[in-house]
């Protein structure tokens, strides 16, 4: 009897689910726009650092809000962590309601690096960068090429405790002409960079940050006057690969690279072009015009080849003619110096006079071959910009 | 050629769960709204299975021949615009339920019965992350044939995670079920319809842009 009385009650209960489980799939679907995989876990992941707190530095950028919760505001992604969560970038932490970088003094990863390696072609030719990263990054590129460092913890990599002193000692005795924050996503660890970058200056090192620009005006301004050169990691014009792909998105760093420009810093821009991903002549051509009219058409843009890595290794690399190609097109747009990265290619490795074509840095992959540039000028008198002594 | 097909079902079978939550709620209402029988359940998980598998052929036939030609902004109008049919069928489809019947209700039963096959085809045009980086590797093939094996093996890897389909017809049993199935498929009909007009939008300013 009573069986018959539930079976109605529990029939319209398991509707109701099912009603629930369906429009709320197809909720998420929309909503999410179908990237879970680009957006990988949730601001808010649980802490577990064993360790953590030994190595935590209070961070810059954010504010208290009510019942023990901050709000990050060093980069877009505007992460609003309960006590003992952190951030998506996997190394800010809300300890009792104070925001604290896990990632300070955690190097992940140190190099002796040519500054081609970057790729900066127009800072230091033929100089070393004292190159170092932490744990950690900001985004999710499912084509990440550093992935092992960049999409962990602190405590899920082999790291070394470094204090910015010893970081820039080390660079100093290494003869490297500057440091470099790269491998990794500088940003967040912003506290450690600006640390060094302040001490590598007052040592007469040059300060590279080598980023994807995702981050936000305010801390990007206050950073600016202790670098000397960045390079931006463009990801790809169509705003939807920066959705997709990425779990970033576009706008922020096209604001982060007008900001580095109309500071004085010197950019330079990469591309890397994935497989059919954002190779597409519309896509290379947009961001050739958008970079001359916007930055300029001597900001230095390179086009890199994408090697099968991380959640994408199931792609095939770039073929050469697509990146040959891009460079022709942003050449076509009237950008003065266009390089090609991860090719053999003579044409797309040197630096050439916009006046005569001719070389005037000619380089093999990473190394110069021959500089012809005196005091960043060139031999037929057109001065070329960058970063020279 | 085998390392073609290993990659196909590596693909497939990896991401196999991600395209059935993204197939999951335009599917299940369907197989749900209606009391079939056991057989009847099956036949139209086949029919959806056959519309798939054809929409995967021409996909990949058209993606392996146009290569890098087929632009992004193609790719994803011709995404969305399949996304906007799927959703207004469903959304028909749930209306056809109404009661008293439309007058149109011989060609409603008609329309009913092509469910399952017209949503299986128009679903294969829809670019989930999946989707599109199977169709970034059949670009770079050049060969209508060898994007047709690819999606042909992507597909049979895929239709593993569509298994449990039959199994949600069978609460097309039960009468709350079936009415919920009908309300779902109108809602996620209108949702998706609408979600497909903002895309649209969208496309056409990036389209726009300089």
């Amino acid at each position: 009897m009573t069986s018959f009385a539930l079976r109605p009650v529990l029939a319209k209960a398991g509707a109701g689910l099912f009603l629930a489980a369906v429009v709320g799939t197809a909720a998420w679907r929309v909503f999410s726009g179908g990237r879970p995989s680009a957006a990988g876990p949730s601001a808010g992941s649980v802490a577990s650092a064993p360790d953590a707190a030994g190595h935590r530095h209070e961070a810059l950028w954010w504010t208290p809000l009510p019942g023990g919760e901050v709000q990050c505001t060093l980069c877009p992604n505007a992460c609003r962590l309960r006590d003992g969560r952190i951030g998506l970038c996997r190394v800010r932490q809300n300890i009792d309601g104070t925001l604290y970088s896990l990632s300070y003094g955690q190097v992940a990863a140190a190099h002796v690096d040519p500054v081609e390696k970057k790729p900066f072609y127009h800072v230091l030719p033929g100089s070393r960068a004292f190159s170092l990263a932490t744990p950690g990054c900001n985004l999710r590129c499912l084509f990440c090429q550093n992935w092992e460092i960049s999409q962990s913890h602190p405590w899920e990599v082999a790291t070394r405790t470094v204090s910015p002193e010893e970081v820039v000692a080390a660079a100093l005795q290494s003869g490297a002409e500057s440091i470099a924050f790269t491998y990794s996503e500088p940003t967040v660890f912003y506290e450690y960079m600006l640390d060094i970058a302040r001490l590598a200056q007052a040592r007469g090192l040059k300060t590279l940050v080598v980023s994807a620009g995702f981050i936000n005006p305010e801390p990007l301004r206050a950073l600016l006057p202790h670098v000397d050169a960045c390079k931006i990691d463009f990801k790809g014009f169509d705003p939807a690969f920066y959705e997709n792909l990425t779990g970033g998105s576009r706008e922020p760093v096209l604001e982060a690279m007008k900001i580095i420009r109309e500071s004085g810093v010197w950019l330079e821009v990469v591309n890397l072009l994935v497989t059919g991903q954002n190779d597409g002549e519309d896509d290379v051509r947009a961001l050739a015009r958008w970079v001359r009219d916007n930055l300029g058409a001597d900001v230095p843009l390179h086009f890199s080849r994408f090697h099968p890595m991380h959640k994408l290794a199931n792609l095939p690399p770039t073929p050469v003619e697509t990146v040959l190609r891009a460079r022709r097109i942003a050449l076509e747009e009237g950008l003065q110096y266009v390089y090609t990265g991860n090719i053999p290619s003579a044409e797309g490795d040197s630096t050439r006079s916009p006046r005569s074509g001719e070389i005037v840095i000619e380089r093999k992959g990473y190394h110069v071959i021959r500089n012809r540039l005196a005091n960043g000028v060139a031999p037929d008198g057109e001065p070329i910009p960058g970063v020279w002594k | 050629m085998r390392t073609l097909i290993m990659d196909a079902f590596l693909a497939g079978l990896s991401t196999g769960l991600f395209c059935g939550m993204t197939c999951f709620p335009v599917l299940a209402p369907v197989f749900a709204a209606e009391e079939r029988t056991f057989r009847a359940t099956w036949s139209a998980w086949f029919q959806m299975l056959g519309g798939r598998l054809t929409g995967y052929l021409i996909f990949g036939a058209l993606a392996g021949w146009l290569g890098q030609r087929f632009g992004s902004h193609a790719l994803r109008l011709l995404s969305t615009a399949g996304m906007m049919a799927m959703a207004a069928w469903l959304a028909v489809y749930a209306a056809g339920f109404r009661r008293p019947s439309p007058p149109s209700c011989p060609a409603a039963r008609r329309c009913r019965s092509a469910t399952p096959v017209l949503l299986g085809f128009l679903l294969s045009t829809r670019i989930c992350p999946p989707v599109l980086m199977s169709v970034a590797y059949v670009f770079t093939l050049q060969s209508p044939a060898l994007g047709m094996l690819y999606f042909f093996v992507f597909f049979c890897t895929t239709s593993l995670y569509f298994l449990p389909l039959p199994f949600i017809g069978m609460l097309g049993r039960i009468r709350e079920f079936r009415w919920a199935a009908r309300l779902a498929a109108g809602l996620v009909g209108l949702l998706f319809l609408g979600y497909g007009v903002v895309m649209l939008q969208r496309l056409v300013l990036e389209m726009n842009l300089p």
